[in-house]
């Protein structure tokens, strides 16, 4: 089925695609003083403000995301943060923590550093404690205390030394995460992604 | 946002609790679908946590998520042709006079239209006129030139008047 054409230009000259762009900004009502007094772009105008009111019928309908899509989401995003642990010893009984508690605790202490505007991300890393037996599943990951790095990602403040500041973000990191958990980390890998 | 940025995943869930509406919305605009835009909708969530450290705190979150989602539509969009309009469902399907059975024919009508425009002039037709984008965030969202993004819109404005308007 072949659709009714669109001109190109009106018989006065006006070109149709101008008068399409002023009623689709919202601007149909303002006339130029050529439009005022001129019966083809009156019309013309008018015609595209009745098709554009699909536009708006459209635009204003009410969408509802499905119910179950930000369980779904969440689900997934727990399920990839809870991949391994970090056995602290203990003789009364055993203590681990998260990725999740590392990750926060680097992240905080690195965006309290002095020189640092903003953190992007921490990631903690490490090697998995091989144990005999059936292998554990990717929930149980089990990482071993040495060798333990956190990969930050930040931005500094402009005019600052770079080298000072890492430095002293990686002093602060390694103190807290030390003072926190008792763990020694390896090292504290640093991408200076900006300066503002 | 730093809360999110430290790992902490019940705050990401306020950012997706927030933000799921519009980028289903979106979605659904690109796709046509309700459940290739439930899709799309679940991974631009996800690649968005995988992806904070990359995100800069220059533009909006909201943005940076437009982003994601219209390139993930796009990538989809570009590998495989318009199925058929009538997938665009919806719940609100009302009865009613005989105006409202001419506004419903229009709206089917400009929703088929919407499909069959390219993925390009969708993305911008999408962003510019069903979620009110300004120019420049339509620049920064789908990273192409001012422009870019006017031809674009001149085409697809010219493209769905043809179907919609009587210009005789």
């Amino acid at each position: 089925m072949s659709e009714p054409r669109l001109p190109v230009e009106l018989e006065c000259g006006a070109v149709v695609a101008d008068l399409l762009e002023q009623v689709a900004e919202g601007h149909a009502a303002e006339l130029t003083s050529h439009q005022a007094g001129c019966p083809y772009c009156k019309l013309t105008l008018s015609r595209a403000a009745d098709s554009w009111r699909a536009v708006e019928g459209l635009r204003t309908e009410p969408v509802q995301p499905p119910p179950q899509l930000l369980a779904r989401v969440m689900q997934r995003t727990r399920t990839g943060l809870e991949d391994w642990q970090i056995e602290l010893g203990g003789e009364r009984g055993v203590t681990r923590v998260s990725r999740a508690v590392l990750t926060s605790l680097a992240f905080w202490t690195a965006s309290a550093a002095p020189g640092v505007r903003e953190v992007f991300g921490a990631r903690p890393t490490g090697t998995d404690v091989q144990r005999a037996g059936p292998s554990r599943s990717r929930r149980e990951r089990l990482l071993s205390p040495h060798n333990l790095r956190i990969e930050l990602e930040l931005s500094l403040h402009y005019g600052l030394n770079a080298l000072v500041v890492a430095e002293e973000v990686r002093r602060a990191v390694i103190d807290q995460v030390w003072e926190v958990t008792g763990l020694e980390l390896a090292g504290v890998e640093l991408l200076i992604a900006d300066v503002g | 946002m730093a809360l999110t940025r430290s790992g902490n995943a019940n705050a990401f869930e306020e950012l997706v609790r927030r933000n799921q509406a519009t980028i289903f919305r979106i979605a659904l605009r690109m796709l046509g679908d309700r459940r290739d835009a439930e899709d799309a909708s679940q991974e631009t969530f996800l690649q968005a946590w995988r992806a904070l450290p990359r995100f800069r705190s220059q533009s909006a979150f909201s943005t940076w998520l437009y982003r994601i989602v219209t390139n993930r539509c796009l990538n989809l969009r570009r590998a495989r042709r318009p199925s058929q309009a009538l997938l665009w469902d919806q719940e609100s399907e009302e009865p009613g006079p005989e105006e409202a059975a001419e506004a419903r024919n229009q709206l089917l009508a400009l929703r088929e239209a919407i499909l069959e425009l390219t993925p390009e002039q969708r993305a911008v037709f999408v962003l510019r006129h069903l979620e009110g984008c300004a120019y420049e965030e339509i620049v920064e969202i789908l990273g192409i030139s001012l422009a870019a993004v006017k031809s674009r819109l001149h085409r697809a404005r010219l493209e769905l008047a043809t179907v919609l308007g009587e210009w005789k």
